[in-house]
């Protein structure tokens, strides 16, 4: 399929004023060198610790917030260059759902006015003609079309984020950003949640960048997954690839933490030490050298590349020519 | 008690239930109107407005006295007495054509004070706390240094150069008036800008004018309602100090303001000269307090049931 999105090398930066009487500021790099690729009609995943610059990059793609330098390529045009109108047309056709359905819509407007407005600042259609549409979203994001003249408050959780996809819906976008669109649910409504995400999916092939930090989600959802470790991508390949042969130490931690709904399965989880490192100190070398069971001696020093194993990408010296399997697969226990 | 029949407990129809709502024509009927009525106090505190609107406007027609006439055999009468229905001043003038005479320019200064300050303090504080950056920078210095100057001082310098008059006040509180609206609209805009549903309406193609207008300006109703109640008694109290300093209304005219502070000046032996309009003040004021608290609950649509 054709190449809807194409980022590369995105990084922002933020600085961070060190005080009234000490000179110089500390860069965070929220997020530092991302580069991958979302086609039409695909899911891409992508997880990470809190403080990965998951969200960061989800707002970025869509210029919420403006990135310190990189590309992102909308059908070969760069978006990072547009302003004004242009703009505001390229988001006509790259949407995002929030986290929290109970900020994300306003309290005083009715979930009706909520749907239309998109449709009638980009001008698509008449006001008669956006209610009617309205009405056909909110029933495909299955609500009842007698909600259209309800406050905000008047709905659930669940309900208040199927009024944010019917939202979204109404431009006919062809990406949407869903930014742990179901991490403020309860695990039920997360379930009808994820699975009207795939209907609509399959309904409007549109692409979705799924960012989440629950792995469950995101391997019930995604085609390919992107982990994400103190702004980098550390791992990037297929669902299946990924969760039956994990490559990066950090990936594998990850995946041994998933609760296993068996009790009889007894494996050994592997705990990482201590908390993910501060943004303004990252460790030298590799960023996840101080965490890392397999950690060697070149980790420490030399920043490892994104290297690409047969489509399957991963960042770790243990991959990399020169290192201790000098791009083999390692078959040392977990590492 | 009604009597339960077994129909009573028949499952209401669809249409029944959602009468409201499930046809077209009625999306955008706001039903403003039914919440309004159960607000008791709000509906209580309209009926003495209105009362007091129709008096200010006709009262004056219903005595055979008018309130500029002196008669100084009959100075300083009690309520009742021949035909004064408010009794007379120290000059023999008659309180009752002076109280809504009064009442016009009050009025009139206070409404118009207010919607200045609101219109003048809403635009200025939603766009400095929207563009915020230097912008708001610039803006708030401004409103920070109008804020430094004692407001004597520009009621003063008015002094010289305007004549007296309802103009010369309104355009004295115009200068001060919006002040603090802007600041408390900007610090609101502040608060309400980074909610989600801004950045999302962002994202979904509204522009500048609208998120002001449509999302954010809605979600600080609340502030802005209950500094605009803040407004109306400061405008009509300050409105009798500027005529006390001789820059209000001049006599013969009256105003609330003046009456009252006539009132003071007889108040040991004629209370009822104070008493009579600092009810109608006080009626006034806290009519207007209980509208704005009303309309403040009626506009908020997360307090309908």
């Amino acid at each position: 399929m054709e190449k809807l999105l194409e980022v590369r090398g995105l990084k922002k930066y933020f600085a961070l004023n060190k005080g009234l009487f000490s000179k110089g500021s500390t860069i965070i790099k929220a997020v530092d060198d991302v580069s991958f690729d979302l086609k039409g009609g695909e899911t891409l995943g992508v997880v990470g610790e809190s403080g990965s610059g998951k969200s960061t990059v989800g707002r970025s793609i869509l210029r919420l917030i403006e990135p310190t330098a990189g590309e992102v390529n909308y059908k070969g045009e760069n978006i990072l260059s547009l302003k004004g109108e242009s703009l505001r047309s390229f988001r006509k056709n790259a949407q995002m759902i929030f986290q929290d359905p109970y900020a994300s819509l306003n309290p005083r407007m009715r979930v009706g006015d909520a749907i239309i407005e998109p449709i009638l600042s980009h001008n698509l259609m008449s006001r008669g003609d956006a209610i009617d549409k309205a009405v056909e979203l909110l029933e495909k994001v299955g609500l009842d079309k007698d909600y259209f003249d309800r406050f905000p408050h008047q709905f659930s959780g669940g309900q208040r984020q199927r009024i944010g996809i019917a939202r979204a819906l109404g431009l006919e976008p062809e990406v949407i950003v869903a930014d742990e669109p179901v991490s403020a649910l309860d695990v039920s409504v997360q379930a009808q949640i994820i699975n009207l995400f795939k209907d609509l999916q399959e309904e409007f092939g549109f692409a979705y960048l799924f960012i989440a930090h629950d792995l469950s989600v995101v391997k019930y959802l995604s085609d390919r997954i992107a982990v994400m470790y103190l702004g980098e991508i550390v791992e990037l390949c297929k669902k299946e690839e990924l969760f039956e042969n994990p490559m990066h130490p950090y990936t594998k931690a990850l995946i041994s933490a998933i609760p296993k709904p068996d009790p009889r399965i007894k494996e050994k989880r592997i705990i990482l030490k201590g908390d993910i490192p501060s943004h303004s100190n990252p460790p030298s070398g590799c960023k996840f050298s101080s965490r890392c069971y397999c950690v060697m001696d070149i980790c420490k020093e030399k920043h490892p590349e994104l290297i690409d194993y047969n489509g399957h990408k991963v960042r770790c010296h243990l991959f990399s020519k020169g290192g201790e399997n000098n791009g083999e697969i390692s078959s040392k226990e977990n590492c | 008690m009604k009597d339960l029949t077994k129909e009573s407990f028949e499952p209401l129809k669809n249409k029944d239930i959602y009468q409201d709502t499930n046809s077209l024509p009625l999306f955008y009927r706001q039903n403003l109107a039914k919440k309004f009525k159960k607000n008791k106090l709000a509906i209580l505190s309209l009926i003495i407005l209105s009362i007091i609107i129709i008096l200010v406007i006709l009262g004056p027609f219903f005595v055979p006295f008018n309130y500029y006439e002196q008669d100084y055999q009959n100075t300083n009468l009690p309520p009742g007495d021949k035909g004064h229905i408010f009794g007379t001043d120290s000059l023999g003038r008659d309180i009752f054509s002076r109280l809504w005479i009064g009442g016009r320019v009050s009025l009139f200064i206070a409404i118009i004070v207010t919607l200045l300050s609101m219109i003048i303090g809403i635009i200025y504080g939603s766009v400095a706390g929207y563009y915020g950056g230097r912008v708001d920078n610039i803006m708030m210095r401004i409103v920070d240094i109008l804020l430094a100057i004692p407001g004597l001082l520009i009621n003063i310098m008015l002094l010289v150069v305007l004549k007296p008059g309802i103009t010369t006040i309104i355009i004295a509180f115009g200068i001060t008036g919006w002040l603090n609206m802007a600041r408390i609209v900007r610090g609101q805009v502040l608060q309400v800008k980074e909610q989600e549903y801004v950045l999302a309406a962002r994202i979904l193609g509204a522009d500048n004018k609208r998120i002001i207008l449509k999302h954010i300006i809605p979600n600080i109703i609340g502030p802005i309602i209950v500094e605009m109640t803040l407004i109306i008694p400061s405008a009509i109290f300050g409105e009798a100090f500027l005529s006390y300093i001789g820059l209000g209304v001049r006599p013969p005219m009256a105003s609330w303001g003046t009456l009252a502070s006539e009132g003071i000046k007889a108040m040991r032996f004629y209370p009822f000269q104070l008493i009579i309009p600092g009810v109608v003040i006080s009626l006034t004021i806290l009519s207007f307090n209980l509208l704005g608290d009303g309309l403040r609950d009626i506009l908020d649509p997360r307090l309908e049931r």
